[in-house]
């Protein structure tokens, strides 16, 4: 059975475009990453699901059950992480946990010790008193403690430190193995590449393309920023793989993908003044994925 | 059932500050009452130099400030006014919690049906309005009891006590009919009272131009509580209206609630 079928769903608020016509699968088992830039339409994809909000057109089901009608049933097997979180600040965060899994029948103290002990996270604090990112945690223990079926996590990652994201990571592949399935939302491609095993790309409202992650993790995307001594001669970087590219005098900036070794042998008998090398933001990857 | 004590507990000290609040303002009128008793003849006499509609704009005519229920009729007004800011902004508040502090997306996601969600909200709002005007009319009755040399009615009081409560479950059920409504709700006492003190507003005028029709729009003219203290009966025609009114108001709420879509933060 399917985790997830959304089938031309569509969503607009008043006059302003929410989601146009979105369709997608996820498979029972898998990690799908769901990733576009802000406002893409992602957090109204995942708040349909949660039904928060209602489509105008289009349908979403959950295990094969529709997610507006049988919306009770449904979220009995969904843990979700919204991506702003936000609890009723005077609760203390044992009790805001102990009422949030009151929902889902008993209380299990040892799964919720559990998840606090990982995540690292204080259960005796006022919500009110939290940091961002212990907000985040709270969220993200909220959303295990009932050990869900189908995981929503819509940008978990940010405002908590790395550590805590590769703990978390871990925690969400544990889960994984377990046999939930899960739906990844972010806007940061290196973090869905690490933990998902397809990825579907929406931007302005429309799902552009559902691509298997090995197919993005062949082709290593890396953006480079060089200041030489002297001038560049001329057209030095005139590669293929290279794209996005930009030029002042000593100064060069372009995204390259393929083997990072080729540009480094490139460089290594030039008088290099300063190098960068990171990663792309989503937009230059689409730019570069769709000059094609 | 968890929602309901979610929802009593995390509106304790509304509760208990409103309840503290009423009754050390009774309490404190309730002391000036012998005092008031003794100087009734001349009170009246000063009132009645007023010209009339004045006096009746005040809400002050017809009625005996030298009998305990006559006072208690006078002060009437003021915990009215008291209890129709708390009983509103209670169901106003209720309602638009999760959007006001953004938690929607943490209790409208748990498997639980907004039908659900509302019902134990408004049950809990409701529990409020009943806890505050129950204790407030049984303690203000040994009050009275303790102040008045000539004992108290006890079918009048009770009359009283309940027309209170009416008055609540209108501003009550209006109150979640606003806060479904409107888009953004981020503070309650402002927009409370200025509904609340409109509503008043009409019924200042209706007391001075004796229009019936406008004694509809307010429900602070649906009881007379100076007709009810001389005859003890209630004006069951506004009774009806009061309850229909209130079940129109809680029905909407209702509606707007199941459909709406919830605001992203």
């Amino acid at each position: 059975m399917k985790a997830i079928e959304i089938s031309n769903l569509t969503k607009y608020y008043g006059k302003a475009r929410g989601i146009i016509d979105v369709s997608f699968d996820v498979e029972e088992g898998e990690i799908f990453g769901f990733i576009g830039p802000n406002g893409a339409g992602k957090s109204t994809t995942i708040r349909t699901l949660m039904s928060l909000i209602y489509p105008d057109s289009g349908t979403a089901k959950i295990f094969g059950k529709d997610c507006i009608k049988d919306g009770v049933e449904v979220r009995k097997g969904i843990g979700y992480l919204p991506s702003e979180v936000f609890y009723y600040d005077n609760m203390k965060v044992l009790n805001l946990l102990k009422y949030s899994a009151s929902f889902y029948g008993k209380v299990d103290m040892t799964r919720i010790k559990y998840l606090a002990e990982v995540m690292d996270l204080d259960l005796s604090k006022k919500i009110d008193d939290l940091s961002y990112g212990n907000k985040k945690k709270v969220g993200i223990v909220q959303g295990l403690l009932h050990n869900p079926k189908l995981i929503i996590l819509d940008e978990p990652t940010g405002g908590i430190d790395p550590l805590i994201q590769q703990r978390f990571f871990d925690l969400i592949l544990e889960e994984n193995k377990k046999g939930a399935t899960v739906l990844f939302s972010s806007h940061i491609l290196s973090e869905v590449q690490r933990l998902c095993t397809r990825v579907g790309i929406i931007k302005d409202g429309k799902m552009i393309k559902v691509e298997n992650i090995e197919v993005l993790q062949n082709t290593n995307y890396k953006k480079y920023k060089i200041t030489m001594r002297e001038d560049l001669p001329k057209d030095f970087f005139g590669i293929t793989g290279v794209s996005n590219y930009a030029e002042d005098h000593k100064e060069a900036s372009f995204i390259f993908s393929g083997d990072p070794n080729i540009m480094l042998e490139k460089l290594y008998h030039q008088k290099v003044q300063n190098l960068t090398i990171e990663e792309p933001s989503l937009e230059e990857i689409f730019m570069h994925y769709y000059e094609k | 059932m968890n929602i309901f004590i979610q929802e009593m507990k995390m509106s304790f000290k509304t509760r208990l500050s409103w309840l503290v609040g009423l009754l050390v303002f009774i309490g404190l009128f309730m002391a000036m009452f012998p005092a008031m008793a003794k100087a009734a003849g001349t009170l009246q006499a000063v009132l009645d130099k007023f010209p009339a509609a004045f006096v009746t704009a005040l809400g002050l005519a017809n009625y005996d400030l030298g009998n305990i229920l006559g006072y208690y009729g006078f002060l009437s007004v003021y915990i009215l006014l008291f209890l129709a800011i708390f009983a509103m902004k209670m169901g106003m508040g209720i309602i638009s919690e999760e959007i006001r502090v953004k938690a929607s997306d943490f209790l409208l996601t748990k498997p639980v049906s907004r039908l659900a969600i509302l019902s134990w909200k408004a049950l809990c709002a409701f529990a409020n309005i009943t806890i505050v005007s129950l204790v407030f009319s049984v303690v203000t009755y040994f009050i009275c009891l303790v102040m008045s040399s000539k004992g108290v009615d006890t079918k009048i009081y009770v009359l009283i006590s309940l027309i209170f409560f009416l008055v609540q479950l209108f501003f009550m059920t209006f109150g979640m009919m606003m806060g479904s409504f409107l888009k953004k709700v981020k503070t309650l006492l402002p927009p409370v009272m200025g509904m609340v003190f409109g509503f008043y507003a009409i019924q200042f005028l209706s007391q001075s131009f004796p229009d019936a029709h406008l004694a509809y729009l307010t429900p602070f003219a649906y009881f007379d509580i100076a007709k009810i203290i001389s005859t003890g009966m209630l004006d069951m025609q506004f009774l009806y209206l009061d309850l229909g009114v209130s079940i129109v108001f809680i029905a909407l709420a209702f509606i707007k609630y199941i459909k709406k879509d919830m605001p992203s933060v």
